[in-house]
């Protein structure tokens, strides 16, 4: 509390012009409640950009963006660590009657700006990560030069240019498999990283290899071909579709691997392929330590479209992977709905999945992009 | 861009005061003084020395916000003169600032979401320094009332 009779002197700056009269050096920070300071005590920084968009504040676990909230009032601090009091009354004390006998504190305070700033939570743009890191896409080692990697940002340098937290940073680079190389961070090429999946597969399956206990060290001794010089991809290639059982050994996902095997069906047919003739060769062409396995149609969502053709009496599959989409939202939005009119929500939803931020649904996109036409259907918004 | 935040951790309590701060002498109200131990303070005031409360480590610091701007006297703020502003009471709970002939009454608000008091240094190129959070503020001396003018006997 501030003591009772305290005389508040302040010092107006001269370095604002007209009536500001603040200390140009402080300002106030909201934060979202005590427990956050020990967050901050861990590590925090201010990130701004040079484009002059929002700053963000940083931890190590999360960010935010500080929004400036302007006042019409005035504000005045009294920092106890940085003042002097002084016990004499001072001669306008002495118009006060009846206080004569009190003691009078002197306490210096600073005015401060009229704004403070607010801090609202920031999730890391998935996407803009992605087109990062794209933007030196490692194709193979005979493919690297100095003006590849001079366009791989290291982590420190995607912390800045993301305004994210590094916790956040890592979980967003496992997420689009990023891959590194020579301590900066790219993504392997889609062909290198199909031409690596296939030869892992191939190794187990030439060698009879139990594809829940595959060893590192044996794929990497088994495979074959040009990617066998690519030992870093082919690791990666395992890592990101298995789970680990220990530190070398990996059990592979049989759906990423049904899925890999539908993706390679589907992208050699130019003609959209009935879905039962289609069902008979995925399953032929899976693993044969996989016999007891099914695929799943419900894999495909967001690989291929899906629609009824009269002439063959079937669905048919037509291959149109969502990595092929733009990363752009609205341009995402736009080749959806260049290929169909009108999209159920079930349908578009998988198409979204790579574009939709940790603190925004489906449906918010949905809604900021598209119009409702009926219950559960959506079409595109009037061009503006 | 980035600039480095840190906090400013008051020195524990215990131990003599931190370099910058001088001694304070609180004859009253002093949230590091028990009632019980009042009077002692006070007889020893010349002597004492008390640290500022703190709150999570941050020294606790004294926000008051009031009306409209504060418009300081012609030529005192060019040359940076430090100028009296007012006078602080508290009665009964209610705190009191008293500017000129003018009283305002005010209240104390707790805030929903503590503030940081937050210094930013440059250096002589002008290149940013870390930023310093200094303080922290968890209620404030709200005057949002009508100033009422009150006489002043003139001695």
């Amino acid at each position: 509390m501030l003591a009772s009779n305290t005389i508040l002197k302040v010092v107006p700056s001269s370095q604002r012009c007209g009536d500001d009269n603040s200390d140009p050096s402080l300002f106030f920070v909201e934060i979202p409640s005590l427990d956050f300071i020990q967050e901050m005590d861990q590590a925090a920084d201010l990130i701004g950009k040079e484009n002059g968009s929002k700053a963000a504040l940083v931890t190590s676990k999360k960010s935010f963006y500080m929004t400036k909230v302007e006042s019409s009032n005035s504000f005045i601090v009294v920092n106890p660590s940085s003042n002097s009091s002084s016990s004499s009354s001072s001669s306008s004390d002495e118009n006060d009657a009846g206080n004569d006998n009190k003691r009078r504190k002197v306490c210096k305070a600073s005015i401060c700006p009229s704004f403070h700033y607010e801090l609202t939570r920031k999730y890391l743009d998935v996407s803009e990560l992605r087109r990062i890191l794209s933007a030196g896409t490692y194709e193979g080692d005979a493919e690297e030069c100095p003006s590849k990697s001079s366009l791989r940002p290291t982590k420190s340098s995607l912390c800045v240019l993301l305004q994210t937290s590094l916790t956040e940073l890592e979980k967003g680079l496992s997420l689009v498999e990023a891959f590194e190389v020579d301590g900066k961070w790219t993504v392997i090429s889609e062909e290198l990283k199909n031409e690596a999946f296939e030869e892992i597969l191939a190794a187990a399956s030439a060698n009879d290899m139990n594809l829940s206990r595959l060893e590192i060290s044996s794929i990497l001794k088994s495979v074959t071909g040009d990617i066998s010089t690519e030992k870093d991809v082919v690791e990666h290639c395992l890592r990101n579709n298995s789970a680990a059982v220990s530190s070398d050994v990996f059990s592979m996902d049989v759906g990423k691997i049904a899925t890999f095997k539908a993706r390679k069906i589907l992208s050699k047919r130019s003609t959209p392929y009935p879905v039962k003739e289609f069902m008979a060769t995925w399953t032929a062409e899976m693993p044969h330590q996989t016999t007891s396995y099914v695929p799943d149609i419900s894999l495909l969502k967001n690989l291929c479209l899906s629609e009824y053709d009269g002439k063959v009496s079937d669905d048919v599959l037509t291959y149109f992977p969502s990595s092929n989409l733009p990363l752009d939202v609205s341009s995402r939005f736009k080749r959806l709905f260049e290929v169909r009119e009108c999209w159920n929500e079930d349908d578009i939803e998988p198409f979204l999945k790579d574009v939709v931020r940790e603190d925004e649904s489906v449906v918010q996109i949905l809604l900021k992009n598209a119009l409702l036409k009926e219950k559960g259907k959506w079409i595109a918004k009037p061009a503006s | 861009m980035r600039i480095p935040f840190t906090l400013k951790r008051s020195a524990p309590s215990s131990s003599s005061s931190p370099s910058n701060t001088t001694s304070n002498e609180y004859s009253n109200e002093d949230s590091n003084v028990s009632p019980n131990k009042k009077s002692k303070a006070a007889s020893a005031a010349p002597a004492s020395s008390v640290e500022p409360a703190t709150v999570a480590g941050l020294t606790k610091c004294h926000a008051i916000e009031l009306n409209g701007q504060l418009v300081v006297p012609k030529g005192r703020k060019s040359e940076g003169i430090e100028t009296e502003l007012g006078l602080f009471t508290m009665e009964e709970g209610t705190p009191t600032l008293l500017v000129g002939t003018h009283e305002i009454k005010g209240k104390i608000v707790k805030l929903k979401k503590p503030l940081l008091l937050v210094r930013k240094k440059k250096s002589s190129d002008d290149k940013p320094l870390p930023v310093e959070a200094e303080g922290i503020i968890t209620e404030k001396y709200l005057f949002n009332g009508y100033p009422k003018t009150i006489m002043r006997e003139k001695h």
